[in-house]
């Protein structure tokens, strides 16, 4: 006999698990059998984790977040995502090209675009934490630049002396022309400090230190 | 900081991993969960409503395509939006329409201000219709809010809005971590009841 | 959205300090706009005064995007005020995750991948009322405002306010602050020809949100599971360092001046010398070369903000600001050493 339909308490031990999984609070099994719910009733499912949602955005940004979602959305997606191939999952990690470095990558892989490596500046020997480099090159036309989000690197530190403060870095922009960047460790960190010395001004927008990350490179002075 | 982030911080995580593990359900409850947020970035961004939608189908497939390359070091949601401005621009340029993003109209007619470059109209999707539902909607969870018993809206303020993990919750409200799930369970169980007959008269309606 | 969309209208400026006022008849069609008369009449210091106030004694929530061209980052963050205590919490959402404090002027950030905290206590420099009181005000006599309409961000009402430079040693802004409280809610940077160079935003915020500040005081001491660093500061005196500007650059004047360590555990030797005209602040970096670690001159441009590096003799200066890239010149031409 199939079961078509689950009873009320079934249902509600379903939300219950919902709603601990919206908190990042729900262990893998509960998640595993969370997944695992008959097809019939799925609409409700979904229809609660997202009024979960709804009621979250609207607490934390009112009322112009309380515009609800079409109603068939899912369904047309879905119809599409059926003739995707299926994920495969990544590879290990390519170690970037340079002089010895005791990286640690968290398992996935970096931006696989060809055109993206690193160089080293001559004279470097290693690196004393580079953070990850989290920046969109969204101008210029043409299609959107694959993200290069290298996942956070940290190596054991040498010695101060040794420690290479600047990384020359090649990106291939959506036009094609490479565009050098500077990432200089050191400059970042003055940056913050400019930038919480900038309580000063009356243009108190909270401009968090670290949140800038990347550099152009305009013009060398002369 | 353990757990002490704001909500779509680990759950995300859990479900990214599934998905890549082929788990498409878990893929489906993030779409559900950044829809209408995906939605209002792009139409802000667009003027064709039905673009708009196209446009968000878009971008969710390409996450989806994308997402063995999605690393923990960022938010999901960041990464989502990028993707969600990349698809957006991406398509205005193929519709070879204006790409810039939409800003405040500013033609203040000022000669003073002749060399400030205009910048293009802002993009309103907002009806008399729309902007009613969502009030409603809006209004309708701050009620529900207010006749909650205290302790489940303690919990669940303290949970959503300022994004305390559930152990520093039992914490602040000295009680097991157990209470405090079932407390934000319960809170959202009550909302939930009264909101939902809005949405599902709303059914079709985009905004 | 309402917009201010064609016709003349002007803004009575009102230059604080300076007897007579110049007022400009307001010739804006009826329909546009329905902005009291005397929203419209603010002077400068009012709309900054207004601003400045609202960061200070509202608590708020809410998710940010900064961005610009080639960058954009974005963050969550979290704001509370108990009489004159403040206190913030930031959550980078691009970039490693980091989550930094700043309580008055002592800062911790919290690196998350390599399990850090950071501590550091900044000067106060809560000197943005007191720049209004002095006889020389500058900043009226270096930027103009004009409300330009309204317009809604985030679900709030806003003013736009046009801050607009006299000069081409600065940048221009345009504002929105919402109505009722004056809160920043958006801030685009203009460079000289009006280009948006940066923008920064809220996305999703709430103001007078139930955010305690005991409660992100508490989040702030638990350093349980970081390992701590102290970055040391001194406050320092650039006379006593031996540094002097041969000539003031117009309009900014000199903040203060700290020592800080390069890195947590070393000694301060790394000279900051802050200056401001009330919207825009300049920070002098200066320590000794060191040919390992200075390697490279030039200009660096990220959105609004630009960085010079420049080296002379024994010494490395690193200019910071967000000013035009003539305005960093000039500090640099004008940065002296007064002894040996």
């Amino acid at each position: 006999m199939q079961v078509t339909t689950m009873n009320q308490d079934d249902v509600l031990k379903l939300h219950e698990r919902l709603s601990a999984l919206a908190d990042g609070e729900l262990d893998g099994d509960e998640t595993a059998q969370l997944m695992a719910a008959p097809r019939a009733g799925r609409d409700g499912l979904h229809a609660t984790w997202q009024t979960y949602h709804l009621i979250g955005d609207v607490l934390r940004g009112g009322e112009q977040t309380a515009v609800h979602a079409s109603s068939d959305f899912l369904s047309r997606l879905q119809t599409r995502l059926a003739q995707e191939p299926p994920l495969v999952p990544a590879r290990p990690v390519a170690m970037p090209v340079a002089e010895p470095v005791a990286v640690v990558v968290h398992g996935r892989e970096p931006a696989n675009d060809a055109s993206f490596r690193w160089k080293m500046v001559a004279g470097c020997a290693s690196f004393v934490a580079v953070a990850a480099l989290a920046w969109t090159v969204v101008g210029g036309a043409g299609s959107p630049v694959p993200q290069p989000q290298m996942a956070a690197v940290e190596a054991p530190v040498v010695e101060a002396k040794a420690a290479p403060q600047v990384v020359e870095q090649e990106v291939r922009l959506p036009s094609g022309e490479a565009q050098v960047m500077l990432r200089d460790a050191r400059l970042d960190e003055l940056l913050a400090a400019h930038k919480q010395a900038g309580s000063s001004s009356a243009l108190q927008m909270p401009v968090p230190a670290g949140l800038l990350r990347s550099a152009t490179f305009t013009a060398p002075e002369r | 900081m353990s757990g002490a982030t704001p909500p779509a911080g680990d759950s995300d995580l859990v479900l990214v991993e599934r998905a890549v593990a082929g788990d498409q359900r878990a893929f489906e409850l993030l779409v559900l969960k950044y829809e209408r947020r995906i939605q209002r970035l792009i139409a802000r961004m667009v003027r064709d409503v039905d673009l708009v939608e196209d446009i968000a189908q878009e971008t969710f497939i390409r996450a989806y395509r994308a997402l063995p390359k999605f690393r923990g070091d960022a938010q999901f949601y960041t990464w989502l939006y990028r993707i969600a401005v990349n698809t957006a621009k991406k398509t205005l340029m193929d519709f070879k329409r204006d790409p810039t993003v939409a800003e405040a109209a500013l033609r203040s007619g000022d000669d003073d201000d002749e060399t400030y470059r205009g910048e293009t109209e802002p993009i309103s999707h907002e009806t008399p219709d729309t902007v009613l539902a969502a009030k409603q909607i809006s209004s309708v969870v701050n009620m529900a809010m207010e006749a909650l018993p205290e302790d489940l809206r303690q919990a669940v303020t303290l949970r959503e809005i300022e994004g305390l993990s559930y152990e520093e919750i039992a914490e602040a409200m000295d009680c097991p971590i157990g209470t405090v799930r079932s407390r934000i369970f319960r809170a959202r169980e009550a909302i939930s009841a009264k909101v939902k007959p809005l949405l599902e008269n709303q059914s079709g309606k985009r905004w | 959205m309402s917009m201010l969309s064609s016709g003349r209208a002007a803004v009575a400026v009102v230059s604080l300090g300076l007897a007579a006022c110049t007022v400009l008849a307001q010739v804006a069609p009826a329909t546009v706009d329905a902005a009291p008369a005397v929203v419209e009449q603010r002077s400068i210091g009012e709309w900054l005064t207004r601003m400045h106030d609202a960061s200070r004694k509202r608590a708020y929530t809410g998710t940010f995007v900064v961005s610009s061209e080639a960058m954009l980052a974005s963050a969550r963050i979290w704001h509370a005020c108990e009489g004159e205590q403040q206190i913030e919490r930031v959550d980078a959402l691009t970039g490693p995750p980091r989550t930094t404090f700043r309580r008055n002027d002592h800062v911790v950030t919290f690196l998350q991948d390599s399990k850090v905290a950071r501590m550091e206590k900044r000067e106060a420099l809560g000197l943005f009322p007191n720049l209004l009181q002095a006889a020389d005000t500058s900043i009226a006599e270096f930027y103009s405002a004009k409300r330009l309409g309204q317009d809604r961000v985030a679900g709030f009402e806003a003013d736009i306010v046009l801050l607009k430079p006299k000069d081409k040693l600065r940048f221009g802004y345009r504002v929105w602050s919402e109505k009722k409280s004056g809160l920043v809610i958006k801030l685009q940077t203009l460079d000289v020809d009006g280009k948006v160079l940066e923008q920064a935003a809220f996305s999703e915020l709430q103001i007078d949100a139930p955010v305690r500040l005991d409660s992100l005081a508490r989040m702030m001491n638990k350093t349980t599971g970081y390992r701590t660093e102290r970055v040391e500061t001194l406050v320092a005196d650039p006379a006593a360092e031996g540094w002097a500007l041969s000539e003031p650059v117009p309009g900014f004047r000199s903040m203060s001046c700290i020592k800080r360590a390069p890195q947590p555990g070393m000694p301060p030797s790394t000279m900051q010398w802050v200056f401001s005209d009330g919207l825009a602040s300049v920070s002098l970096f200066v320590e000794p070369y060191d040919a390992q670690r200075h390697l490279k001159e030039g200009l660096v441009g990220m959105g609004a903000t630009q960085s010079l590096m420049r080296r002379s003799e024994d010494w490395w200066l690193t200019a910071v600001g967000e000013v035009p890239v003539a305005t960093l010149k000039s500090f640099a031409a004008a940065l002296q050493r007064t002894r040996k």
